[in-house]
């Protein structure tokens, strides 16, 4: 297993984290937004295209990397980049898991957090025991 | 009860019961020192109003931040109407983090915008006693819990107002707050061209 880098937004689509592991290619200019643009959008083709009319967007594959995505209640999103073969199922739980254990822990109970525009995350605490995290899950 | 309050009085129970206790006391009397210094800081003495107004902006604070932790723990799902919102509110919402049973139907001639929560017992109010004057007449003493359900409820996505109708502090027989919806949150998030 191979994790190549996550990506967490906020509610107005800031870039609040951003982490890197095993990625092999140099980040390039704005590709935050891009990333930002392509899960929002793939979401809501989810919901317009699908015959329910909810939406529901898991994980999206390439013959060379797969992007897990999970999302909030109140609006966080993650893009998470791996090795094409991670099993969707495993990283939806990881990833649920990651929001209500260390990112409720290490980022909305920090009082020098705030949910609002353009505030990013500072504290190196979250971006250490998110390593650990995967660690524990086996993930990295 | 319906089957669905059912579902969402047990999911409060579930959360209330898994998560990190405090001491009722500690909390209460931690919150009337809060109430008081403001009170005593007011610059003048009639204008209760205004630590109504500091409850409030305070609760809301809090409440962006504690509805992360209600839907990490009660694991309750995502409302998409008001009407599921101010269930959720009154049932796990307040059981959760108050251990309080409180009920919640629509107010009379609404239209079904607007919801009652009526809740008997009030953590917040232990061992508290009002003096005569201003401060009873004017002070919802508990002020902090509309704010928390106001600023919970924005980043969910609904605008809402909370306001204390009826508090027992003021002599009344039962605890109540009006919650009123006020439209729906836009889509903030903002993607490149």
């Amino acid at each position: 297993m191979t994790l190549y880098s996550i990506y967490i937004f906020n509610r107005y689509g800031d870039n609040i984290f951003y982490k890197e592991w095993n990625r092999t290619t140099a980040p390039q200019e704005g590709e935050a937004g891009l990333v930002a643009g392509f899960i929002y959008t793939l979401q809501h083709f989810s919901s317009q295209l699908s015959s329910s009319g909810e939406g529901g967007f898991y994980a999206v594959r390439t013959p060379l990397y797969k992007l897990h995505y999970n999302e909030t209640m109140t609006g966080y999103r993650v893009a998470l980049l791996s090795d094409k073969d991670l099993k969707t199922d495993v990283v939806q739980n990881i990833l649920r898991k990651m929001f209500s254990d260390v990112f409720q822990r290490y980022v909305t109970k920090d009082p020098n957090y705030s949910h609002t525009q353009g505030r990013v995350i500072t504290s190196t605490a979250f971006g250490e025991a998110l390593d650990q995290f995967f660690h524990s899950q086996k993930i990295l | 009860m319906s089957q669905q309050r059912q579902v969402a009085a047990k999911l409060g129970e579930v959360a209330f019961d898994s998560g990190e206790k405090a001491s009722a006391e500690f909390f209460a009397i931690t919150y009337g020192a809060l109430v008081q210094q403001m009170i005593t800081d007011l610059p003048q003495a009639d204008d209760v109003e205004v630590v109504n107004q500091q409850l409030d902006t305070m609760g809301r604070r809090i409440g962006s931040r504690l509805v992360e932790e209600y839907s990490a723990r009660s694991g309750a799902p995502a409302c998409r109407t008001f009407a599921q919102a101010a269930d959720a509110v009154a049932i796990v919402g307040i059981k959760m983090f108050l251990n309080v049973n409180a009920t919640v139907q629509p107010a009379e001639e609404s239209g079904g915008d607007t919801f009652t929560l009526t809740f008997a017992d009030n953590p917040l109010a232990l061992f508290v006693e009002l003096p005569e004057g201003p401060v009873r007449q004017r002070l919802w003493y508990s002020n902090v819990i509309c704010g928390v359900i106001v600023g919970a409820l924005s980043m969910v996505g609904f605008i809402a107002e909370a306001t204390f109708v009826r508090d027992t502090l003021r002599g009344d027989a039962t605890n109540e707050i009006l919650l009123s919806f006020k439209g729906r949150e836009k889509e903030t998030f903002k993607v490149e061209q």
